[in-house]
């Protein structure tokens, strides 16, 4: 099992390394919401939501500034912090086996297919009851896109680690 | 290592892409911010014209000038201090005139936002010009229609005051069922200025605009209500248009809810 390979670092390096991890990942959350939701603007800006539907679907400039200042604060942390962890874990392997890393990529990825499944779910239900549109078609691309690249990312992530300890 | 810079150079692109098309939608901060100057002087001329109809209700004429009008109105441009031009085009008709730092195209309203409820357009130009305004008819005082009670045997049961001497006596002139709610339809009721009986007049809705047409009982000045009915206060019918909110449409003679289905 990977699990017993996990080796113990100092620790005062696991605090640190934990500390960095939490920050990429919440650097993560707040990026990849910000980028669906700009993409979502984009959609409707695009191929706007039929008028007779309920959803309050339409461009806000208010939303779009706001998803533009959380792209432009989160990019540079996100790969900041996404460099330094992966270089770090070039440097010293065992940072990969952190218990605290593996409990938030799981965390994430339980997260990113709860998103997935939702979507999916209404996608049929919506499907079901005949309001299929092009943009709602859109809009369930870029959300499940999204998260599952995330997911496809991490789980790869994960597998390569029980490869390489198998 | 190198993928990983690849993979973030690939995303700065995206990210860069994504920002510059957000910015496509929202416009740049420069051009807002000359947009929401404007929006604050449509805004000043909207407080404005409000005013000047409820100065044209008063005295039935247009004021002078704009500094007869209620103090607490802003009168001056934000950007430069400078004070706002009005002239009088006909007796009910005026402009307001000032610097403006955008074409309207540029700064048409955004969805869900009320800017202003005049039937007058409100379209300008970048630099000096002016917007046209009219008092509209529901600033004309109306007539009220009298109600007359058929007979004094019914008049007793109509008679929301007390009756006396066949006559029914309002306690203070005037009496209002709601008091100044604009989310209800109430009615005021105030005795025949020119003859007999009692005028009812009801709440109501001022077709095309989103405005409630809100009847209410006014005290009279101290020193009026003091000479006439020694320390007792008089009041007096009196309208005043509310604006409903955002969020609220006129019905019925009230801002109600706006319900979608």
């Amino acid at each position: 099992m990977a699990e017993d390979k996990v080796v113990n670092l100092p620790v005062k390096e696991s605090l640190w390394d934990t500390f960095e991890h939490i920050l990429l990942f919440i650097s993560l959350y707040v990026f990849a919401i910000a980028f669906t939701l700009m993409l979502h603007q984009f959609i409707d800006g695009i191929s706007p939501a039929a008028e007779n539907t309920n959803a309050l679907r339409y461009v806000s400039k208010y939303l779009v500034r706001g998803y533009l200042a959380s792209l432009i604060v989160s990019y540079p942390l996100f790969s900041f912090f996404f460099l330094r962890v992966k270089k770090r874990a070039q440097k010293n392997p065992d940072v990969r086996h952190l218990a605290s890393r593996k409990r938030l990529i799981y965390f994430t990825m339980i997260v990113a297919f709860i998103i997935v499944l939702i979507n999916i779910t209404s996608i049929i239900y919506n499907f079901l009851s005949g309001n299929v549109t092009l943009n709602f078609l859109l809009h369930f691309a870029a959300t499940v896109g999204v998260a599952s690249i995330i997911f496809a990312y991490l789980l790869n992530e994960i597998k390569e680690e029980r490869k390489a300890y198998a | 290592m190198r993928k990983y810079y690849i993979f973030i150079a690939a995303l700065g692109v995206l990210t860069a892409v994504f920002i510059i098309g957000g910015l496509s939608l929202t416009g740049s901060p420069f051009s807002e911010k000359l947009i929401k100057l404007d929006q604050q002087r449509l805004n000043d001329f909207n407080t404005i014209k409000y005013a000047i109809e409820n100065y044209y209700r008063d005295k039935k004429v247009l004021p002078v000038n704009l500094r007869i009008l209620p103090s607490n109105i802003k009168l001056s441009d934000p950007k430069s201090g400078k004070e706002y031009d009005f002239a009088v085009i006909s007796s009910t008709q005026y402009k307001l005139c000032t610097e403006f730092s955008a074409d309207t195209e540029k700064s048409g309203p955004e969805r869900g936002v009320i800017y202003s409820n005049s039937s007058s357009s409100t379209s300008h130009r970048k630099g000096y010009d002016c917007i046209s305004y009219s008092i509209p008819s529901y600033a004309m005082r109306p007539t009220p229609t009298p109600y007359r009670s058929p007979a004094s045997l019914t008049m007793t049961t109509l008679c929301p005051g007390s009756f006396m001497n066949d006559e029914c006596i309002l306690p203070n002139g005037c009496l209002d069922s709601d008091g100044l709610n604009y989310f209800k339809r109430g009615s005021i009721t105030y005795s025949n200025p020119t003859g007999e009986g009692l005028i009812t007049l009801f709440d109501k809705c001022i077709e095309g605009l989103n405005q409630v047409e809100e009847n209410y009982c006014n005290p009279k000045q101290p020193e009026d209500s003091f000479e006439m009915t020694g320390n007792r206060i008089v009041y007096e019918p009196d309208v005043r248009i509310y604006q409903c909110a955002a969020g609220y449409e006129c019905r019925n003679g009230a801002c109600v809810v706006v319900v979608t289905d």
